[in-house]
């Protein structure tokens, strides 16, 4: 292997070793567990395969989630799968959550759970999701408001 | 049960120590492998063998994926223009004590300074969300952004006119800003699937790349920057808030990726008579997700990021708009979303809590925003004509 061979596979490690969670978190909160994971897969083996025209870029996790939503249609006709509410969380979590997150649609559950469950700003979400901060705002609310609905809240 | 917000919160826990349990479980079946890692590996090999072989350097193509981008209004009629549509008479609209627009859905609706909803001015067309409003400066005039809830038709800004009740989709584009006095207006190309997809053009008659188009309103004149002079990762426009300077001559855009936002400062002919060229002053140090002009200048809300999350509003000198600016307040218990700057006083947005006025650096809650009233002073048309 040369040098920069080498290089360059260091490079693409420390990268994946970086966007991996990040980007496994945004297409998780998308399209549920099983097919996020196996999205975020694949989307990191094209990253390897493009990885000259990927390394450069300003934002590979937005990009790369555009390719790992491609790559899932094979998985799409898959519900979203949500883990159910351990015992050791109940009462704090209502055990209808995971049903009403999947009952969102895919875009207001990637909102919900990347700004509410993992504490991203609303910015990062929005660079990951590839759409701007009004747009992402907007499936907030009305994944907020989906939520409340059949939650119970103030404002369902 | 606790607030939605703290359930999700803890729900957080559930989905990682849920994902490394999955991840654990993949790891520790010998047979299955990922099939990223295979292609993966596939893709080393045929890297390897074609490099080998030719000898070839490898050149990235120079014109990544451009978006659609929106088309100016052009001085000549198009041939399929926007139709107007009316319907009932005018009534005066804005409520004593308004502060603020505020949308909900398809609801824009007035706020006043103790929170509450005064009235609900505008019920977009069915269908549509409203994402963005303002009032132009004659107060005659509502302009409003627009997106489809089903994603797939192209975004729009509105006018509509407060006397005669007639809306004009004015463009294709995702937002838009009005400059104070009401002359010019930027707009901003979406660079989002369902404006690619719907191959969205702002009028019939061309396609037109530009990701920024400032317009005098008066004589139609423009001036555009192309797609291809706006430093993205070939994702189309800026993907955080845009700012226009109340002269209409300058503009910030916001670009941001996971390590944080970045700003950048544009210089608009005063004639629109040129391009829109990029400033050689720096543009504001600001994780930017709001930026607003109002009394003492421009006013930015900078998120922070997930690992400082800290949110700030600060304020800019119009003569100076790089650096951090003046901190006004900061808090990590209360994400801040929006400012609004009036003449009854400087109020934010903020969750958990609603609506909070700034006093002496400090955040006074004065409480949730109400929903919208159901009563609308200009309900929505019953046809619907887009471009």
């Amino acid at each position: 292997m040369s040098e920069a061979g080498t290089s360059n596979e260091q490079r693409f490690a420390r990268f994946a070793s970086d966007v991996e969670p990040r980007l496994r978190r945004a297409l998780v909160s998308w399209y549920g567990l099983e097919v996020g994971t196996e999205a975020t897969a694949d989307a990191l083996a094209v990253a390897w395969e493009r990885w000259s025209a990927i390394e450069p870029m300003a934002n590979p996790v937005g990009y790369l989630f555009r390719v790992g939503q491609s790559r899932s249609r094979r998985y799409r006709r898959r519900s979203p799968v949500m883990p159910t509410v351990p015992a050791s969380e109940l009462p704090d979590i209502d055990p209808r959550l995971p049903g009403a997150l999947a009952g969102l649609s895919n875009r207001q559950r990637a909102a919900v759970l990347l700004v509410h469950a993992h504490g991203w700003t609303q910015v990062e979400a929005a660079a990951a999701l590839g759409c701007t901060v009004s747009t992402l705002r907007n499936h907030l609310e009305r994944g907020m408001r989906g939520l409340r609905a059949v939650l119970g809240g103030d404002d369902a | 049960m606790r607030e939605l917000e703290a359930q999700l919160r803890a729900y957080g826990s559930v989905l990682d120590a849920a994902e490394s349990d999955l991840n654990e479980v993949s790891e520790a079946t010998p047979r299955r492998v990922r099939r990223g890692t295979l292609v993966a590996l596939a893709a080393l090999v045929v890297v390897a063998i074609v490099a080998a072989v030719a000898g070839v350097v490898a050149t990235r193509s120079s014109s990544p994926r451009r978006p659609n981008i929106v088309s100016p209004a052009s001085t000549t009629a198009p041939t399929n223009p926007p139709k107007p549509t009316t319907t009932s008479p005018a009534i005066p609209v804005i409520p004593a004590g308004a502060v603020m627009l505020q949308s909900s859905g398809r609801k824009i609706f007035a706020v006043g300074a103790n929170g509450h909803a005064l009235d609900t001015l505008v019920t977009a067309f069915a269908g549509r969300e409203v994402t963005d409003s303002a009032f132009a400066a004659d107060h005659e005039t509502i302009w409003y952004a627009t997106q489809a809830e089903d994603n797939q038709s192209c975004p729009e800004v509105v006018k509509l006119n407060l006397l005669t009740n007639v809306r004009t989709v004015v463009a294709h584009a995702e937002d838009f800003t009005l400059s104070p006095d009401g002359r010019r207006v930027l707009l901003v190309w979406p660079k989002n699937d369902a404006a690619v997809n719907a191959n969205c053009a702002v009028t019939v008659q061309k396609q037109y790349d530009d990701a920024l188009v400032v317009r005098d309103l008066a004589t139609g004149a423009q001036s555009s920057l192309p797609a291809s002079e706006f430093p993205t990762a070939g994702t189309g426009g800026p993907s955080g808030p845009v700012w226009m300077s109340p002269a209409g001559d300058r503009l910030i855009t916001t670009q941001c990726v996971f390590d944080g936002c970045s700003t950048l400062l544009w210089t608009v002919p005063r004639n629109l008579d040129g391009p829109i060229q990029p400033s050689a002053a720096a543009g504001p140090a600001c994780g930017c997700s709001r930026l607003l002009t109002g009394q003492g200048g421009m006013y930015a809300i900078d998120e922070g990021t997930s690992a400082d999350p800290q949110t700030r509003l600060r304020r800019y000198d119009l003569t100076n708009l790089a650096g951090p600016g003046t901190v006004l307040v900061e808090s990590k218990s209360v994400r801040l979303s929006t400012v609004v700057p009036t003449s009854a006083g400087l109020f934010v947005l903020g969750s958990p809590g609603g609506l909070y006025r700034v006093d002496n650096g400090l955040l006074r809650l004065i409480g949730p925003i109400d929903a919208p009233p159901q009563t609308t002073t200009f309900p929505a048309p019953t046809t619907y004509s887009p471009i």
